[in-house]
């Protein structure tokens, strides 16, 4: 060993200690929003996965039930008749009001006239002409109409890839910033052990040796202030999940972090303490090339 | 192994501090360099312990050009250069211990070899007690001895001792010098900057005064 802190003692420097808070903000930062880009991102997978072959054909609301009825039978028959559908079967009245509770409570429904639904699922690996459908069901059914849930799921998913562009840019400003933060501190821890550095040079040390102890302690200061960092990021994303779960706020369901997102969260201090490091080490050879 | 030829230094754009200093040193010499203070004798032992590159002139270490060194190039030379430094310079956060064995340890040469040779070398200058003491609680001379160790610990081809003997009293310098000789002995080029001359005068080896920035004389040994 070389002493606490190595040939030039910078674990001593309390003046560059700032730089482990800076890192440990930006990396809250990076965890929060690379936290909710995955969340998000897996929400979109479920989401996909869940209405794959789904297919929804609502009925016009009608004050006639018989007249009802018999529109739901003839829109069934023509899904039925289609090649590529599994099964159909329309939704009671208890399940339709059971779907519009969110949005209208308990009030009673018996009085008002309700749209009926039929719910249809298509064969394992069979893609339904949706186009074609809906022309089958207009010519059968005044007023229905087919939905694959395609469009709204497509606007879902494009959010989730946004999520993930917006996650990815301020992963990369937050790497950037990091790399400044420690370049400037490492400036500074030059300037002010600079007659240490010049024996380390007198002595036989080479360039690298040198930027390899600003290096080392570059990683001790990031990988302490990312990791607390981080840490505090995913208690953040666990608490605001389970309350936003729990109150109910959220529109859609968001599923909780899996175990590879966890694992992706756990590389934003390796993230940060490497991108420290490296800033740290180019800094050095930077400078060092510049005197004799 | 040393060969200056017309060498000239500048600061910046100030005057010259060196002109057309000539000389050579041979393997296995040693030469006091003298002169009066602002004479130029620490920018001359910059020049040698490669801190600086002459700003004319030529200046040849080991048979290689200085002038024609990439940067890269300039660790191997060193650490066949050991230094002992007017004021120490010692690194107060570092044991003893540590201090002398920087030299190997920025080679890379595994730890507890290096504790095993600084150690002897701390034993051989009288410091065998003080291996994990702190510069700042040593005196001048057991710093001395400690800047000495950390010199010699590399088994440099030419040491560089910058008024080896100006913080000591007269005992302790006698107890130098025959360190420097008997190093010298061993087959080290040795070049020994000092105001002190009478010990110039005690001794059989040849002296390079510096005055005013020229080499006023250069006496046997030195070309």
């Amino acid at each position: 060993m070389t002493g606490p802190g190595g040939a030039l003692g910078l674990e001593r420097d309390r003046e560059r200690r700032w730089i482990a808070g800076v890192i440990g903000t930006l990396s809250l930062l990076a965890t929060l929003a690379l936290g909710l880009a995955l969340s998000l991102s897996a929400a979109g997978a479920q989401w996909r996965a869940d209405f794959e072959g789904i297919l929804t054909v609502e009925i016009p609301a009608e004050d006639d039930a018989a007249a009802q009825a018999a529109k739901v039978a003839a829109a069934l028959a023509v899904l039925r008749a289609d090649p590529a559908i599994e099964r159909a079967e329309a939704l009671g009245r208890a399940r339709a009001q059971a779907l519009l509770a969110p949005w209208l409570g308990q009030t009673p429904l018996d009085a008002l006239p309700l749209p009926a639904l039929i719910d249809a699922r298509a064969r394992k690996g069979a893609k339904v002409d949706l186009p074609a459908l809906q022309a089958r069901l207009d010519a059968a059914v005044a007023g229905a109409r087919a939905d694959d849930h395609a469009r709204w799921l497509a606007g879902f998913l494009a959010l989730a890839r946004a999520a993930g562009i917006v996650a990815f840019v301020v992963t990369a400003a937050v790497a950037i910033a990091a790399a400044g933060a420690v370049g400037f501190a490492t400036r500074a821890g030059l300037a002010m052990h600079r007659e240490a550095v010049d024996l380390l040079h007198l002595v036989g040390a080479a360039d690298s040796y040198i930027a390899g102890q600003f290096a080392r302690a570059a990683l001790r200061l990031a990988l302490a202030g990312s990791a607390l960092g981080a840490l505090a990021g995913a208690v953040v994303l666990a608490v605001a999940h389970a309350v936003a779960t729990a109150s109910g706020a959220l529109a859609f369901p968001l599923p909780a972090l899996d175990l590879a997102g966890w694992a992706a969260i756990g590389l934003v201090p390796a993230g940060a303490t490497a991108v420290a490091a490296a800033s740290a080490y180019a800094t050095v050879l930077r400078a060092l090339a510049r005197i004799v | 192994m040393v060969i200056f030829e017309r060498v000239g230094l500048r600061y910046g754009l100030g005057p010259e501090v060196l002109r057309d200093v000539s000389f050579a040193l041979p393997p296995g010499s040693l030469h006091f360099l003298t002169g009066a203070s602002g004479a130029g004798k620490s920018s001359l032992l910059s020049l040698l312990y490669l801190a600086r590159r002459p700003s004319r002139g030529t200046v040849q270490l080991f048979g290689r050009d200085v002038a024609g060194l990439a940067r890269a190039d300039f660790p191997a030379l060193r650490r066949q250069i050991g230094v002992v430094f007017q004021d120490f310079r010692l690194l107060d956060h570092l044991s003893v211990l540590d201090n002398v064995a920087l030299p190997l340890r920025v080679q890379g040469i595994d730890d507890a070899q290096v504790r095993e040779h600084a150690a002897e070398l701390l034993v051989w200058v009288g410091l065998g007690d003080h291996l994990d003491a702190f510069p700042p609680t040593l005196s001048g001379g057991q710093k001395q001895r400690v800047a000495i160790a950390r010199a010699v610990i590399g088994r440099p081809r030419l040491l560089i001792a910058d008024e080896p003997t100006g913080n000591v009293d007269d005992r302790i310098a006698v107890r130098l010098m025959r360190l420097f000789e008997e190093l010298n002995r061993l087959g080290t080029t040795i070049v020994i900057a000092t105001h002190n001359l009478q010990l110039v005068r005690e001794s059989r080896h040849p002296e390079l005064r510096l005055e005013a920035g020229t080499l006023a004389r250069a006496v046997k040994g030195a070309a």
